[in-house]
């Protein structure tokens, strides 16, 4: 599995569902479906069972769009959502973001390369218990060539084989080392019902029986053929829809909707017909494919996910589209009886209005609130907020390349210490993000402590400057061989904070004797292509953006030799060309072991290299809000609301009567 | 719009009485003008009021170098200030400092040039299409008027505050140029109206179809025996084409689809004092003040020399 | 009366194709093709093909122009306008859910500017050159001068942010949907901002107007026939006043219009105008082209009504 980083800027432009990731609570794209941790528990400490006397029965959560594909499938941030009250998968992170026990607790072996995992005792919502075989059909599932769950633990590559142990116990092994399977697959990979995954399919074979595999694929290419061809063949297209549609009906599949397919008022058939396809694919897979691999290719269409089945502390019970999702307690919960009886989850695709029905009390929870939306309930005594800085950072990113201005670690040393970055990232932001020095969260058990910022010091800095070989000139500006100590920083036009951030930057450095130019610039005719040609000749010196960083600190794609741009590879994430052997070896060391006590100390010595060389000048990461009632917490204590994952617990959250 | 009316009706009502008036001398015409004018006291506080705006848009940043742009950390939202500095430079900030350490007024100042610059710009573009289309239509009558003025309604029709934000948002990426334009080819109808009235009537005065006889060209008719005496209407219609290009500028920026920081405008300005309403209130205050007086006292002097040049006018 | 109405609708037609074809050109010119933004790692390269030939890359201009027109006019079907870019939506549904918010302010906006700048125009005339007179004429020029975004921001921060009245957002409190008080409540300062230019333009083209009937013969013949002055007034005068002002309504309606962009901009109100900021900010191309050809109807119907009406309460006019 590739560790993927989202350049959330990119991403806002595009793709509206993954904003609020970018946004930065819960988990970065990479972490996988569910939006943040599962639920539940040390067993034993279980939430008192009914919630005591004077707790609400109802809770009502505020979610911004209709949920999905309520399982593994998941691919938006309301879907996860609630998935995540639904499933429980082996581990979960709880409030430090570590990857701790759930379901089971899996221990690798002195090689990290196989996980041996002992479940607790749990029932699905159904009554059926959890068993190994269930453990080994879920991952099954994701390592079938055949996966449709979210393709981010999708598992084909990574892990070679699971085998039950006995009813207790499975052993997964994985083909090579790879720590982030403790971080992002163990907590992510919800477990689900054999039986109902395998009812559900047997539902559809019994319906798709008397489908001729051969039919199947001709139909899927009788649409794919002249909607590939060059000239994309609409008559072509539309002719074929109706037998793909009928196979797909047969076979019990849902049929996506036509007006997802019309454009400027015309339907496209092969747009539409593309979706048939890639369905019928799945089906002629299935069919022709045995056991799992078959039941992998078409869990995706699988009937089931309007009706979830999970061994979450809540169940669904109604499912209203487009206006709510009422989920209901389940009683045998093996974290103990789910304190709060009801959770409501209405949608309100609006956050401001979401956060005045906070204030106003009629919701009792919205997340990642924009700063309009706080505006509405910072002054309310029935609000209170989880206040954390997310995964998201930002930073000046210095080109490092050989013959760059900055690729002399003096100057970039020069330019810290000319800044005074907590006064600097307050007044840019109006006091909404927090300063940083990694691109490690603070919350994360990764984040080293002691890699501190360091006071400005201008007379420092110039001696930085001057060792270099660069003379102060009549402008006040340093020069050497002629050249002026001058650079262009790009930055996001538009985006407020971070013009803010370097204008006040460009002046603190100005008193260095260095000369900064602040170029704010279209994001995605501009900025993304002068990004892609970091190694070329007319390349960037120097770019203010960020990263979303993931669960895992694996800091390979922005760190790693391998991943610098080139020419050939241009759009790799290490554009900024910074390349140090001691760093790759401990990004590989990193990887091979999954102690998290191990990985700590190497990604701390990691935290304090990229401090000592400032290849990124890190500047801030905006602070993430969620609100909601003033009494709500814990059945055992109060949140702990300045962790991104807060709201681990989910069967121990109450609001107590007032 | 309501001006529109005011000013179409205007010259529809001259359109009966006309003839003859225009061939006073051209010295006595402009002096008696200015007679008019320099008594029409609003009219003159206008002319005044914007003489000191764009004496201060170009003064005050001048004086004050690069304060318009830097953002001094030490001086985030610092009170007012003026003296000299430490390095013996001038420090005037009599309005204190923005949220990220700009001197305010120096801000203003250059925002207010930037306003005005795009606003004159703009109307170069107003007044020459709205010329070129008005005079064609005017002299040639006719099915080319018809013609022209079915476009100039359609026009008319066109949502225009939308259309320049289309045009900026789609072009532009917050480019100057693009704004002008955009502004421009938007609002050039009412230009145009008052030039094909003016033209209406002068193609049938004496000296016009003397020239015409002659055989001069219509090239030249135009420009030597037509265009002067239209003139009035097309340098009222400039001066409130200034303030509403300034505004509509304000408004593009305001919205975020104009000038980005660190440029400056005043519509930007209001963008950003929003964000920091409660720990410096009076940053919405400033951009605001200038807006409403650019707006005020230009309509004062176009309402003077509309009187000033335009005699019959009550 | 019916025959005129007929020609003036005939004459709309042409002036609409103009609009048409303007707002076609503004999107098919612009920059980049339509599908940029759906180039997205989500978006399969099949779609994008349909995409590609949808927009007709490979069809003359002029066949895409007709295309799109002869669908455009369907407007009894729901996916005439097309999709939303954003959420899949008919434009037309999306249109249709937030015209009445619009119309609600602009039609308050209207009904205020009405009720308040009638009156102030005839005081003014009335009492020529008295206090009152000044004092309204000055106000008006205060008015005038104030932008309606400007004016907008002033009266969210002091009368919503600093005293705390007025919401700051929206058209109707969480919980409360429907309650014409609540809606008020929300209408009061967009309205105002809104009215404000409108009231101070026509105050000063109803006292003109008014001065100008005041001072002709049959209001001199009716004074010295012994009637009593405010019979004079109101019964005479204002009625032949106020027959001009019916032309200013048919130019209000589309600047209510297109100030309502701005205004709904800025109290985030629920309406047309919101909705076409935000799709030009999200290049969302079909629902621009809506609000274009929405915008273009709207002054269309305006001009219409208000010569009809002209027409109507003029009877020297024949139709």
């Amino acid at each position: 599995m590739h560790r993927r980083r989202w350049q959330c800027a990119a991403l806002a432009a595009t793709v509206s569902l993954l904003l609020s990731a970018c946004g930065g609570t819960g988990v970065s794209p990479s972490g996988g479906a569910t939006g943040s941790d599962s639920p539940s528990t040390d067993p034993g400490s279980s939430g008192d069972p009914g919630g005591a006397s004077g707790n609400r029965d109802s809770i009502t959560w505020v979610i911004d769009g209709q949920p999905g594909k309520i399982s593994n499938g998941a691919d938006d941030d309301p879907t996860a959502d609630l998935a995540a009250f639904i499933y429980d998968a082996l581990h979960q992170y709880n409030d430090a973001i570590e990857s701790v026990p759930n379901l089971a607790e899996c221990e690798p072996d002195a090689d990290e390369l196989v996980y041996t995992c002992t479940l607790v005792e749990a029932t699905f919502h159904n009554g059926d218990p959890v068993t190994a075989d269930d453990v080994k059909f879920s991952y099954d599932l994701a390592i079938s060539e055949n996966c449709t769950y979210n393709p981010s633990i999708c598992l084909a590559g990574f892990v070679e084989s699971v085998e039950v142990l006995d009813d207790r116990t499975v052993e997964i092994t994985l083909l090579q080392t790879y720590s982030p399977f403790t971080t992002v697959i163990l907590p992510a990979l919800g477990i689900e019902s054999q039986a109902v995954i395998q009812a559900a399919y047997d539902e559809f074979t019994g319906a798709a029986a008397s489908l001729d595999p051969g039919d199947v694929r001709a139909a899927s290419d009788a649409i794919a053929e002249p909607a590939g061809a060059e000239e994309p063949d609409a008559a072509g297209c539309e002719a074929a829809l109706a037998s793909a549609e009928e196979l797909l009906t047969q076979a019990g599949v849902e049929l996506p909707r036509r007006e997802d397919h019309t454009f400027d008022g015309a339907f496209d058939p092969c747009s539409y017909g593309g979706v048939l396809s890639t369905d019928l694919l799945g089906v002629a897979n299935s069919l022709e494919a045995d056991g799992l691999d078959a039941v992998a290719a078409v869990y995706s269409l699988l009937p089931f996910q309007r009706d979830p089945i999970g061994t979450g502390p809540y169940r669904v019970a109604e499912f209203n589209v487009g206006q709510s999702v009422v989920l209901t307690a389940h009683e045998d919960y093996h974290g103990g009886t789910p304190a709060t009886s009801t959770m409501n989850f209405v949608i309100i695709t609006d956050l401001v209005a979401a956060a005045s029905a906070l204030a106003a009390g009629q919701v009792d929870f919205v997340e990642e609130m924009t700063p309009d939306a706080f505006e509405a309930v910072r002054n309310s005594e029935g609000v209170k907020i989880a206040e954390y800085p997310g995964f998201l950072h930002l930073e000046l990113q210095f080109n490092v390349r050989e013959g760059r201005i900055f690729s002399d670690v003096n100057l970039r040393r020069a330019m810290q210490l000319c800044i005074d970055k907590a006064g600097t990232v307050d007044a840019a932001t109006n006091g909404t993000a927090l300063a940083t020095e990694s691109e490690t969260p603070p919350a994360s058990w990764a984040f080293n402590p002691d890699v501190q910022g360091v006071e400005r010091d201008v007379e420092a800095a110039q001696a930085l400057i001057e060792e270099s070989g660069w003379t102060l000139g009549d402008d006040g500006i340093y020069e050497k061989d002629g050249q002026r100590l001058e650079a262009e920083v790009l930055v996001r036009a538009g985006q407020s904070d971070r013009i803010n951030f370097m204008q006040l930057f460009a002046e603190q450095v100005r008193e260095c004797g260095t000369d900064i130019t602040v170029n704010p610039a279209d994001f995605q005719t501009v900025l993304l292509p002068a990004l892609d040609r970091a190694w070329a000749e007319d390349g960037f010196d120097a770019y203010f953006g960020g990263w979303s960083a993931s669960v895992d600190p694996d800091p390979y794609s922005l760190w790693h030799c391998d991943e610098v741009s080139t020419e050939e590879r241009p759009e790799t994430f290490n554009y900024i060309g910074y390349c140090n052997e001691e760093v790759d070896q401990i990004i590989e060391a990193g990887l091979a072991t999954s102690d998290q006590d191990e990985r700590r100390e190497l990604y701390f010595r990691f935290q304090e290299i990229l401090a000592d060389e400032q290849p990124y000048l890190f500047a801030y990461a905006p602070l993430v809000r969620d609100g909601m009632h003033v009494d709500m917490r814990f059945t055992d204590g109060e949140f702990n609301l300045t962790s991104p994952t807060w709201l681990w617990q989910r069967h121990k959250i109450v609001i107590p009567e007032s | 719009m309501t001006r529109l009316a005011a000013v179409s009706r205007r010259t529809f009502e001259d359109e009966a009485d006309a003839e003859g008036l225009d061939q006073t001398p051209v010295r006595t015409y402009w002096h008696l003008a200015r007679g008019r004018f320099l008594r029409n006291r609003l009219a003159v506080a206008g002319l005044v009021v914007l003489a000191l705006l764009v004496v201060g848009s170009i003064a005050l940043p001048a004086l004050t170098g690069d304060a318009w742009r830097q953002a001094l950390l030490a001086k985030v939202n610092a009170p007012p200030e003026v003296g000299i500095g430490a390095d013996g430079e001038l420090v005037f900030a009599p309005l204190g400092y923005s949220d990220i350490g700009q001197n305010v007024l120096a801000r203003v100042a250059k925002a207010t040039g930037t306003s005005l610059s795009i606003g004159v710009a703009a109307v170069v573009i107003i007044v020459g299409l709205g010329v070129s289309i008005g005079s064609v239509a005017g002299y040639f009558g006719g099915w080319v008027d018809n013609l022209l003025m079915r476009f100039v309604d359609i026009v008319l029709s066109l949502p225009g505050l939308f259309i320049i934000l289309a045009l900026v948002s789609f072009w532009g990426g917050g480019s100057i140029w693009v704004i002008i334009i955009a502004i421009g080819i938007t609002s050039w109808t009412l230009a145009a109206r008052l030039v094909r009235a003016e033209f209406l009537r002068l193609r049938d005065v004496d000296y016009v179809q003397a020239a015409r006889a002659l055989g001069a060209s219509p090239l030249r008719i135009i420009a030597r025996h037509m265009l002067p005496p239209a003139l009035a209407p097309i340098i009222v219609a400039a001066t409130l084409g200034v303030a509403d290009s300034v505004v509509v500028e304000a408004a593009l920026s305001f919205l975020g689809f104009g000038i980005s920081q660190p440029e400056a405008s005043l519509g930007n300005m209001l963008t950003e004092a929003q964000t920091y309403f409660f720990r410096n209130p009076w940053l919405v205050v400033w951009p605001g003040l200038v807006l409403v007086m650019v707006v005020m006292s230009a309509s004062f002097l176009g309402d003077g020399l509309r009187d000033a040049l335009d005699p019959r006018q009550r | 009366m019916i025959g005129y109405i007929a020609r003036r609708l005939l004459q709309a037609v042409p002036i609409l194709f103009g609009v048409a074809v303007i707002s076609f050109s503004l999107i098919h010119l612009a920059p980049g093709d339509p599908i940029d933004r759906f180039r997205t790692p989500t978006v399969r390269p099949e779609q994008l093909e349909g995409l590609i030939r949808l927009y007709g890359l490979d069809r003359p201009v002029h066949e895409q122009f007709w295309s799109w027109l002869s669908t455009y006019v369907q407007i009894w079907r729901p996916e005439a306008w097309g999709y939303s870019f954003l959420d899949g939506q008919p434009v037309l549904h999306k249109i249709a859910e937030r015209l009445p918010a619009t119309l609600l302010l602009g039609g308050a906006a209207l009904l205020l500017t009405i009720a308040v700048a009638i009156p102030l125009g005839i005081l003014a005339a009335v009492r020529q050159y008295s206090i009152a007179d000044r004092l309204i004429s000055s106000l008006a020029t205060v008015g005038y001068a104030i932008p309606s975004f400007l004016l907008g921001l002033y009266l969210l921060f002091f009368g919503g942010v600093v005293l705390g009245w007025f919401p700051l957002f929206g058209m109707e409190s969480f919980g409360r949907e429907g309650d014409p008080l609540d809606i008020g409540w929300h209408l009061v300062l967009p309205v105002t901002s809104l009215a404000v230019q409108q009231i101070a333009g026509w105050s000063r083209y109803v006292r003109a107007s008014m001065l100008e009937v005041l001072h002709q013969d049959f209001v001199r013949t009716a004074r010295a026939k012994g009637l009593p002055e405010h019979r004079v007034t109101y019964r005479h005068a204002l009625r032949n006043a106020l027959i001009p002002v019916i032309t200013l309504l048919g130019l209000t309606m589309p600047s209510l219009l297109a100030g309502a962009a701005i205004t709904e901009a800025i109290f985030t109100w629920p309406g047309v105008g919101l909705m076409g900021v935000d799709a030009v900010a999200q290049r969302d191309y079909p629902v621009v082209l809506a609000f274009v050809m929405i915008g273009g109807l709207g002054v269309v119907i305006g001009n219409l009504l208000a010569d009809v009406a002209y027409a109507v309460a003029d009877p020297r006019i024949k139709l």
